[in-house]
């Protein structure tokens, strides 16, 4: 049986290859653009989540053009966390890259909080990887590598290529809204105690402060502890503000949520186009094989055999652009992101949607080429010579 | 023994009956060779039709093997044309898609036949056509008399008691048409098989137990 059924693709090639090559686009682009979809979701219900257990985001401003964002020192973090009973949460800025081009070579250094990060690596990309790993380069006071360990503020660090998910990003400094490409950056984990105390000494880092239960618990006391203690640290550089993190929600689902839930509709629309299309194939397909059907029933095949065969060429046809499409649709996830304000990951509802969409596409190619077959007349197929 | 009784068939066109078979009444037994013969349109392929149970009467009855044609289920008569009727027609209807040997193989792999028996049986009924050695070939690489050669083949893959010819040799020439009718008649003697032949070639009267006309 499926032997016939390979045979009958063949003889169907060029339909066969178009409807799947289309079927994979489809779901390629509505792999792409659900993965979006969920994953700005998560990031709000995570927001949401946070708003919920009465958390408050404080930002601090710099005051005038030479001072950049504030930067904690460990033992700083280390008191406020015991003045808030341990509410105090900083969180060095993540998705957003702060850089500064102060070296010879054009190479930004940056931190980032990703779990892939190890602390005592420094990351490159692949093209300034071959070029540090040879002798000895000297960047400038602070950056210097010998014989592959890179040497920052006097720190040595392992050089590792960049993860493929986050080379292929493209990032905003928060300097002047240029973009600056990952090429071009030494990337620290910000987790990483070296790495954060020398950006401390050179005020590199931008970090969100949050606490947690701490307007509501007493009355907004320990938020006005908080401020004070940071506004001494800034020492008069700063102007702090209490940040909304519904906010924040908004401000993904407006940025990052539109663009792709609109790509979302779009590869919707086109699986629907697609669909009718390969209906409309599956149904010229029949009708050309119409005698074939009935010359094979007069030779004693019953309908449900007939039915099984197309049945099983349909289902090769949908795995196959299914496949492909999710495929193609993963990889689009993973190397091309659309946007890098909240982590994009491919997850399992999304898969489980993509499978339920081919199911319901085989059953609406499967039930007409069954009406089909139970009403063929061998009779009037085989009558006219 | 297949027998019609009071068989009516009537085609419904554009909102006119037309009475196709009327008070129909026919009895074949096993072993003969039945030529029905009349002009066109008198209705010889729809009977031929009903008898293979590939369509169906509008009244009366029709027996096969003593069961009534109308009681049989869609899988039933499926199972019937397959193991009861070897079918021939007029314009071969081979699958173009498949090999000589794969189209002889058809009602065998709807039988359920083990692989190797059936090419085992493909090679006896290739040689008993006369084209051994030929299974490979293609139907539209060979002539209308191979072609038929290759579609009596097939009707003869299960053993069918019944074989049913429709003009078999309507889009012969006279060699192949006296070459086809021989082999028709050979494995009616041999075999003992029942062929109903439809035909309007008077010449081949002779080569029938009984003609009908129509
Ligand atoms: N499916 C059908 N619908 C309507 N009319 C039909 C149908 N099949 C056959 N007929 C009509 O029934 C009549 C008998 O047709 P049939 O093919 O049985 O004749 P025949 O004796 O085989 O003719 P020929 O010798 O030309 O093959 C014809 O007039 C034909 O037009
Ligand atoms: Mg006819």
């Amino acid at each position: 049986m499926i032997k016939d059924a390979i045979r009958y693709i063949y003889i169907e090639r060029r339909a066969y290859c178009f409807i799947a090559v289309q079927l994979a686009l489809c779901v390629a682009l509505f792999t792409y653009s659900l993965s979006h979809v969920t994953s700005a979701r998560m990031a709000i219900e995570n927001a949401n989540n946070s708003i919920q257990s009465g958390r408050v985001n404080i930002e601090a401003h710099p005051n005038n053009e030479n001072t950049s964002s504030l930067v904690l020192s460990n033992a700083e973090i280390h008191s406020l966390r015991e003045i808030t009973n341990g509410a105090f949460h900083y969180t060095a800025y993540c998705t957003t890259a702060y850089a500064s081009g102060d070296d010879v070579t054009n190479a930004f250094i940056m931190t980032m909080d990703e779990d892939e990060l190890s602390k005592y690596v420094v990351y490159v990309s692949s093209k300034l990887f071959s070029s540090l790993t040879d002798d000895i380069v000297f960047f400038n006071d602070s950056v210097s590598v010998v014989n592959g360990t890179l040497y920052y503020w006097g720190h040595p660090y392992e050089v590792k290529p960049m993860p493929e998910s986050i080379s292929g990003r493209s990032l905003i400094t928060t300097i002047d809204g240029e973009a600056i490409s990952m090429d071009d950056v030494l990337l620290f984990s910000c987790f990483s105690k070296n790495v954060y105390d020398d950006l401390r000494k050179e005020d590199h880092v931008v970090t969100s402060f949050s606490l947690d239960d701490g307007e509501l618990s007493d009355n907004g006391e320990l938020l006005w502890k908080t401020l004070r203690y940071l506004e001494e640290i800034g020492d008069g550089g700063y102007t702090f503000s209490v940040g909304s993190l519904i906010q924040e929600a908004a401000k993904y689902h407006n940025y990052s949520v539109m663009i792709p839930a609109y790509l979302g509709e779009t590869g919707i629309l086109l699986l629907l186009i697609a669909a009718l299309g390969m209906i409309g194939a599956m149904r010229m397909i029949l009708r050309k094989r119409a005698r074939d059907y009935a010359i094979r029933l007069a030779l004693g095949a019953t309908e449900w055999e007939l039915i099984r065969g197309s049945t099983c060429e349909v289902m090769i046809l949908i795995l196959t652009g299914g496949i492909i499409g999710c495929i193609i649709g993963a990889v689009a996830v993973k190397k091309y992101p659309f946007d890098t304000m909240f982590p994009v990951k491919l997850s399992c509802s999304v898969i489980a949607t993509d499978m339920l969409i081919l199911l319901i596409l085989t059953a609406a190619m499967v039930i007409p080429v069954c009406v089909r077959i139970m009403r063929l007349r061998i009779s009037d197929l085989l009558h006219c010579n | 023994m297949i027998e019609l009784r009071n068989a009516y068939k009537t085609y419904n066109t554009n909102g006119n009956d037309k009475n196709v078979l009327e008070n129909v009444n026919l009895r074949v037994e096993r072993g003969e060779f039945i030529i029905l013969f009349g002009r066109s349109g008198c209705g010889k392929t729809t009977l031929l039709n009903i008898i293979g149970l590939i369509d169906n009467l509008t009244s009366g009855e029709y027996l096969v093997e003593g069961i009534n044609a109308e009681i049989l289920s869609r899988k039933e008569a499926a199972k019937y044309r397959n193991a009861l009727f070897g079918y021939i027609f007029q314009s071969f209807y081979l699958l173009p898609d498949l090999s000589a040997g794969e189209n002889i193989q058809l009602p065998m792999r709807y039988k359920g036949m083990p692989r190797d028996e059936q090419k085992e049986r493909t090679k006896i009924l290739l040689e008993q056509v006369g084209m051994a050695g030929r299974d490979k070939e293609f139907p539209n690489r060979m002539s209308g008399g191979e072609q038929q050669r290759i579609a009596i083949a097939r009707a003869l893959a299960n053993k069918p008691p019944y074989l049913l010819a429709d003009e078999p040799t309507g889009n012969l020439d006279t060699t192949n048409r006296d070459h086809i009718v021989h082999l028709l008649s050979q494995i009616n003697k041999e075999q003992g098989s029942t062929i109903v032949m439809v035909t309007h070639d008077r010449e081949l009267l002779k080569y029938a137990d009984r003609v009908v006309e129509m």
